[in-house]
């Protein structure tokens, strides 16, 4: 839990970087601007210099994590993310929080070591279900099933793919139905992480080119440290099922 | 997002290709010569080592295309009939403040806007579906 302490607080400093560099777009002209249904005072009306203490705050916690340390980043995430009317960028923030809360909890109960385990088992199993339900949940789709789900995501103009792979996809190259495929099938076959550590290195491996790809393709550079980040606690989990089984 | 949601997250991602949704703007200096429609910029394109550590305008691109997404959504949960039954919303509003901020990136010359939003169902039959909204002052 520490490594993963210690990533995503890495990552909560580059959301937070990320934030304050578009703070134009929360001022008092910008899209996401205060006032409007969404009145959350003088955090609201000062949010980058807020997001500026925020990062003071991570490289303290950096330095010396501590429980009160944790509630002040996981009460400006929560507020954050209700400035922008319920997500950013949807599932790195839930990521980002769920561990946040984790870590939080984590931290608050030094002497009792079941609350502990608790808290690294549920964020554990919660990366699991991340990629195993949202294979599950590709499934009854039959442009996953043909592998032409990829393409169309790719075509779709809903994300700024680079040409390179618009490309790949307009010329119905075979290696992404291959690639259609492999996410199913890595996806479903998650929950192996956890049977025993060392498969749980192949699929964390496996994550980091998945996320590199996701980065590469759809610009995804939130998801890609949001998941890495929790990687320490999934093999820790990998370790305490593994010996249980 | 309640608590809940972030404890229980739903964990869907690209699941069906789905519809697909298309903003379009025009501006008018009097309300009557309209320009043609116009797509709000999307931030050019880089994926090099800093993007991976460092990419914001991309990913408030792809927030305020879900802006987009959670009006149309909405739109069609509350069953109604044209996009000025959605001016109290705050999901409307947002997507309004979009627009006039491209508006007033492009010039500073034109008083009128009003924007479409074409949604593009995917599928064996595929349909596209036009949102009007009404006359804003920018």
């Amino acid at each position: 839990m520490i490594w993963t302490e210690r990533l995503i607080l890495f990552t909560l400093f580059l959301q937070s970087l990320e934030w304050y560099q578009v703070r134009a777009l929360f001022s008092s002209h910008g899209i996401w601007r205060d006032g409007e249904g969404r009145e959350l005072g003088l955090f609201s009306r000062h949010l980058s210099t807020l997001l500026v203490g925020r990062m003071v705050i991570i490289v303290l916690a950096l330095i010396k994590p501590d429980a009160s340390l944790m509630v002040f980043l996981v009460l400006s995430q929560v507020l954050i993310v209700l400035r922008f009317r319920g997500a950013y960028n949807g599932g790195s923030d839930y990521v980002t929080t769920l561990a946040l809360l984790m870590i939080w909890l984590y931290r608050s109960f030094p002497q009792s070591p079941n609350v502990q385990t608790a808290c690294l088992l549920y964020l554990g199993l919660q990366i699991t279900f991340s990629y195993f339900l949202s294979g599950i949940g590709k499934l009854p789709n039959s442009e996953w099933r043909k592998g032409k789900a990829l393409s169309y995501f790719l075509l779709s103009g809903k994300y700024q793919v680079p040409v390179i792979w618009q490309n790949l996809a307009q010329k119905k190259n075979p290696l992404l139905k291959l690639a259609s495929f492999s996410v199913l099938v890595f996806e479903l076959s998650f929950p192996l992480a956890l049977v025993h550590p060392n498969l749980c290195w192949v699929y964390m491996g496996l994550g980091v080119i998945f996320h590199w790809f996701n980065f590469q393709i759809f610009g995804l550079n939130r998801f890609f440290w949001a998941w890495i980040a929790c990687y320490p606690a999934l093999l820790e989990t990998s370790q305490w099922v593994s010996s249980r089984i | 997002m309640s608590l809940l949601r972030v404890l229980i997250p739903s964990w869907k991602f690209f699941d069906s290709p789905g519809s697909l949704t298309r903003l379009e703007f025009q501006t008018s200096p009097d309300g009557k010569t309209w320009s043609s429609w116009t797509s709000p910029k999307a931030p050019a394109v880089s994926r090099g080592v800093l993007q991976l550590f460092l990419n914001p305008w991309e990913n408030a691109w792809l927030a305020q295309t879900a802006l987009v997404e959670k009006l149309c959504a909405e739109f069609f949960d509350l069953n109604l009939k044209s996009l000025s039954e959605m001016k109290s919303l705050d999901s409307y509003r947002l997507v309004v403040y979009w627009v006039r901020t491209e508006i007033q990136k492009l010039s500073h010359q034109e008083k009128y806007f009003h924007f479409k939003i074409e949604i593009q169902n995917s599928g064996a039959e595929a349909t596209t579906l036009t949102l009007a909204s009404s006359v804003h002052e920018i």
